[in-house]
């Protein structure tokens, strides 16, 4: 990994950071002044800590200060391991998840399945943490606000920024979950409640999501889509097409694009790329894997880049054995299975730098890791 | 602390016992005479471990947690040691394979996904492959008196019904926790 990972974004630079190890997804927004936005969360497979906390250490960044605002776009695993320890570090900064997820029928399951620890590595463990840590924190007087509930056109953060030239107003705006989506999600964590005399499993995670939290950030008339896991939906107040048709806040186009559900087919929605996003922009996301699904799939990647030249990924999905160092172990994964694969396909961070002034500066593109370019013919599936 | 779910990861008497709780890992050593097995449920790799002595610094292990693990012989001459063990849960389920999440507990490696033959399972436990059901597997030693033998040993736990007390308890945890939404 390049030595100028490690530099620090200037004061006056602005920068979108993506990490993603094959299983999981995670992003940092540099705001300017040293201020920051941690969006989701997943572990770097090769420190098993989380990826944006780790890469703001590594930056010799006060994280107790800097951090302003942590999102947690859904409850998907992929999206929230680490996630308790950016908020336990991160002091001071105000913590915003869908509203779906401060439902009783939400908090009852995560108390259900974190108290009766199924499995040891859940990832509703991460909420149950959290909401242990903000309590903790209003029984001391020291919660600074509760926590925000992202809807449609939801101002999260609004703050001046001081530059050189002068200030200039920095806003993330949450573009979903509608109503609809929110009582659809309630609706499904019901269903999922245990009933008495049920035996205990694991819960496992629902798809589609249709109460992700889309994001909208603005610096000074630069925007930028993040996607989160949203996918279409053929309820026209739900997905996509609710934002398209109602939202009052977006005004211009993105130039950069977090990719939704990491490239799949089921979350592309052409008037997005159409009326939401300007010629050309930068598009960025992770890839996934679980069971047989790979994403993005060769068709997926054939369609972005059909889009635009500038799509970047975290890693490539390959598939990637382990080679155990014992040899009994070794001879019985070969025996008792008919496959063994990592499920990291790799681990990789892409980093957006401008400097915001002019307020039309382009962004440099850094990959580090194994992020890369996304090129078709380096998909096998 | 309440209610911690007990993974051991080998049974001898120096046992090293790992206790996933809320938050955080407890691990500590037990002597014998804190572990009471009770391998009495009919089939010889399974055992319940409870707390014996009561000296256990107020830790409480979950009377019904099973355990898929070869209990020593009543002579203590006997034990399975685990040189690689995977907490895993079931994804998909096909034929004659399942898809299963592991995260190793004992041994080397990174997260796995893994296609395993049913036919590596118990036929007692065949019934349990469903999608979010739990297991461990463990590859290892069974050392007994008349020489040692490699073992694998995959076993889905038998997890208890979640009871009406349980369901309350998570509800009005719930409420609580919605007082969050209330601060000045």
């Amino acid at each position: 990994m390049s030595s100028s990972r490690l530099q620090p974004p200037d004061q006056e630079e602005s920068e979108i950071s993506i990490f993603g190890p094959g299983y999981g997804e995670a992003i940092a927004l540099h705001i300017g002044q040293g201020q920051w936005i941690l969006i989701d969360s997943c572990l770097d497979p090769r420190s098993g800590k989380p990826a944006s906390l780790d890469y703001l250490h590594q930056l010799d960044i006060d994280v107790s200060q800097a951090v302003r605002l942590i999102v947690a776009t859904h409850w998907h695993d992929d999206h929230v391991r680490g996630m308790s320890t950016l908020v336990d570090e991160c002091r001071n900064a105000n913590f915003a998840i869908s509203g779906a997820l401060m439902s009783k029928e939400f908090l009852s399951l995560i108390n259900l399945y974190s108290k009766h620890a199924v499995f040891v590595s859940s990832g509703l463990n991460e909420f149950v943490s959290i909401f242990q840590l903000l309590d903790a924190r209003k029984q001391h007087g020291t919660l600074l606000n509760s926590p925000s509930l992202a809807c449609p056109d939801r101002v999260l953060y609004n703050e001046p920024i001081s530059l050189s030239t002068g200030k200039v107003q920095v806003r993330l705006y949450s573009l979903s979950p509608s109503d609809s989506a929110m009582i659809r999600a309630v609706i499904d964590f019901a269903q999922r409640s245990p009933t008495t005399g049920e035996h205990k499993r694991r819960i496992t995670s629902p798809t589609p999501n249709h109460a992700s939290v889309v994001l909208w950030l603005e610096i000074d008339g630069q925007t930028t889509l993040l996607g989160a896991d949203l996918e279409r939906t053929a309820d026209p107040k739900a997905g996509w097409t609710v934002i398209l048709d109602d939202s009052v806040v977006i005004s211009g186009k993105a130039a950069v694009f977090k990719v939704p559900h990491h490239g799949a087919e089921s979350a592309h929605e052409p008037r997005v790329w159409s009326e939401l996003l300007s010629e050309y922009p930068i598009a960025i996301l992770s890839p996934f894997t679980l069971g047989d699904t790979f994403l993005p799939t060769r068709e997926d990647v054939r369609r972005l880049i059909s889009l635009t030249p500038r799509a970047y990924i975290t890693a490539t999905p390959v598939e990637r054995r382990y080679r155990w160092t014992n040899k009994v172990v070794r001879e019985f994964v070969q025996d008792v299975t008919l496959d063994m694969r990592n499920v990291h396909s790799g681990w990789g961070h892409i980093r957006l730098r401008r400097s915001m002034s002019p307020k039309d500066a382009s962004y440099r593109v850094e990959l580090f890791g194994d992020a890369t370019q996304l090129k078709a013919e380096m998909w096998s599936n | 602390m309440d209610n911690l779910s007990a993974v051991a990861e080998d049974i001898r008497p120096d046992a090293t016992v790992r206790f996933y709780s809320d938050p955080g890992t407890v691990e500590r050593k037990f002597s014998t005479d804190e572990i009471v097995y009770a391998p009495n449920y009919g089939d010889a790799d399974r055992t319940e471990v409870r707390r014996g002595n009561g000296a256990s610094d107020g830790l409480h292990i979950d009377l019904g947690q099973f355990l898929p693990l070869v209990p020593p012989s009543p002579d203590g001459r006997e034990y399975f040691r685990a040189m690689q063990k995977w907490e895993g849960y079931v994804i998909q389920v096909g034929k004659d394979t399942f898809t299963a999440r592991l995260v190793s507990i004992v041994g080397e490696g990174p997260d796995q996904e893994s296609e395993i033959y049913v036919e590596e399972v118990a036929p007692d436990d065949r019934l349990l492959i469903e999608p979010g059901a739990v297991f461990y597997w463990s590859i290892g030693y069974l050392d007994r008196p008349s020489g040692r033998l490699r073992a694998s040993i995959l076993r889905f736990r038998r997890l208890p019904v979640w009871t009406k007390r349980e369901l309350e308890d998570a509800a009005a945890k719930a409420d609580e926790m919605r007082g969050l939404l209330d601060v000045e």
